[in-house]
């Protein structure tokens, strides 16, 4: 596992956010309701029960809910790049970067979770999160 | 517990722009101010508070311009709720005449943009959604997308909303850009975040916006005998987590600002002759209007190809240009749109004006937090 001994060194964007293997989202999952968030939270924002959400994995896979490809953005961070919202299979919309050719991508595009450096520029690398294209073996 | 009314007595703006060094934050804020305290034929004397609403004018911006004024000494408190600021200043002062605390505040909207902004504006860099390239236009460029999808409008008819908007403010002495724009233009302006180009984007802008606010007392102090505009109302609202897989573009945080503005109001929103909306972009100003319940969900799009929030349609919706053509000087939006009620509700919009205007809505919304459909929504409800 190379590869996750390369990643594993970047510090990530924030801690809690997800681990390296197998990749995945942490998020939280309400006792009452069921309602699942990512990020984890203390609290339910769905219903209103005093009981704390346990922590729980999130689905790697997801589609395309929207997209956008950015053109212009303000200092520090190169252009172009493909922002989406993809809905995981559990539920949840994660914002995130989608690593496939502008011209491919659309709406109900089957993706799954990749960790890698999302600092775009020169400067310290940072680990997070973003999606790439599913392949078959991982739908 | 009665309440004062709150009137405005006076408004006054600085044209929106592009400035240089020589026109400062400070300048641009006593210009518009000077001008709101003519037009009510308020003295500095009168004035009992200032309330200053900014995003980037720095550390006690407010204390700086009243200063300048000559008004050291009063109460100055700075707002800051990204492109409501304006707005929420003038909650504040509106607030507090009906509370009966003063009877004639100096409400101020102010900023300097193209010497500190570059690029577009984005959340706070800890935000998570900024850490992953989330810029405001990324936001409503994935709102039109999803918008086409869900509702089959094209995007021509989102582009209408600029090709409107830069056509109303042909009449509007205020605005940064006076002249008209064609579809086509909007079409093939450069990409920003598709599908939105640099037409569909409002500009980054310096300005300042102002209005004197007083209680019935206040007026009779300034020697105002006719009636003036009244704040019904104000609204305020923050937003909330979106939990599961819902309409990115549902805007239950407009729903929410718009019944709070009803209920403090008192109006029924069918009452609303026109609106001053928050088009930071085109699409901003569909799926809010939507939102609020103005247009029925997923029609905005067919109602602005068709005229009906045009300058003589249904329910005219930026007579002054809005932001994309006004300009937007983030913390002076909200007071801008203010001028455009009190000088629509008066009968002073000149080739621009709303036939018979007698119930206006002022809508701002700003800021964005991760996992939610917003941060601020301000909606001010004035009537003549």
């Amino acid at each position: 596992m190379s590869d996750v001994a390369e990643i594993e060194a970047i510090p990530a964007i924030r801690e809690g956010l997800f681990q390296l293997s197998p990749p995945c989202l942490f998020g939280s999952q309400c006792t009452a309701c069921g309602t699942r968030t990512f990020p984890a939270r203390s609290f339910c924002p769905a219903c209103d029960t005093d009981a704390a959400p346990e922590s729980t994995t999130l689905s790697p896979h997801g589609q395309v809910y929207s997209y956008t490809i950015v053109r212009q953005a303000p200092g520090g961070r190169a252009v172009p790049y493909a922002l989406a919202l993809i809905d995981l299979q559990d539920q949840v919309r994660v914002m995130a970067q989608l690593d496939h050719p502008p011209e491919d991508i659309h709406i109900g595009l089957e993706v799954r979770l990749v960790l890698r450096n999302i600092v775009p520029a020169p400067g310290v690398p940072r680990l997070g999160y973003a999606f790439a294209a599913a392949t078959g073996a991982h739908v | 517990m009665t309440h004062e009314i709150a009137s405005i007595a006076g408004v006054g703006m600085v044209r929106f722009g592009k400035f240089g060094a020589e026109v400062s934050f400070e300048k641009l804020g006593c210009g518009a101010a000077r001008a709101a305290l003519q037009d009510a034929g308020a003295r500095r004397k009168d004035i009992e508070a200032v309330f200053v609403g900014h995003v980037f004018g720095g550390p006690v911006a407010g204390q700086r311009i009243a200063i300048e004024l000559g008004l050291g000494g009063l109460p100055v408190s700075n707002h800051e709720n990204y492109c409501a600021s304006g707005a929420t200043a003038l909650r504040e002062a509106w607030l507090a005449i009906r509370a009966g605390l003063y009877d004639v505040v100096l409400v101020i909207g102010a900023e300097k943009m193209t010497d500190r902004v570059k690029g577009g504006v984005a959340p706070d860099p800890s935000d998570l959604d900024a850490q992953q390239g989330f810029v405001m236009t990324a936001g409503h460029a994935m709102s039109a997308r999803r918008y086409m999808q869900d509702h089959g409008a094209t995007r021509e008819q989102i582009a209408m909303v600029a090709v409107k908007n830069h056509a109303h403010s042909v009449h509007n002495p205020y605005a940064q850009y006076q002249s008209a724009i064609t579809l086509e233009q909007v079409l093939s302006a450069r990409s920003v975040a598709d599908p939105l180009g640099v037409l569909d984007c409002s500009p980054i802008s310096d300005g300042a916006a102002a209005a004197v606010v007083c209680s019935a007392e206040g007026l009779k102090r300034l020697g105002i005998a006719s009636p003036r505009p009244v704040v019904r109302g104000i609204g305020l609202v923050s937003g909330s987590l979106r939990s599961g897989l819902g309409d990115v573009n549902e805007e239950d945080i407009s729903r929410r600002a718009g019944e709070q503005a009803w209920a403090l109001a008192g109006v029924e929103p069918s009452d609303i002759d026109f609106v001053e909306m928050h088009d930071c972009f085109t699409i901003a100003e569909i799926v809010r209007m939507e939102g609020l319940g103005l247009i029925p969900r997923g029609q905005g799009a067919r109602w602005t190809q068709d005229g009906l929030t045009s300058l003589g349609g249904k329910l005219p919706v930026n007579p002054s240009g809005g932001l994309l053509s006004r300009g937007h000087p983030v913390g002076a939006t909200g007071m801008a749109q203010v001028c455009e009620l009190y000088w629509q509700l008066t009968g002073q919009a000149g080739q621009r004006q709303v036939p018979d205007a007698r119930l206006a809505l002022a809508y701002c919304k700003g800021g964005t937090v991760s996992g939610t459909d917003g941060a601020s929504v301000t909606t001010v409800v004035m009537a003549r």
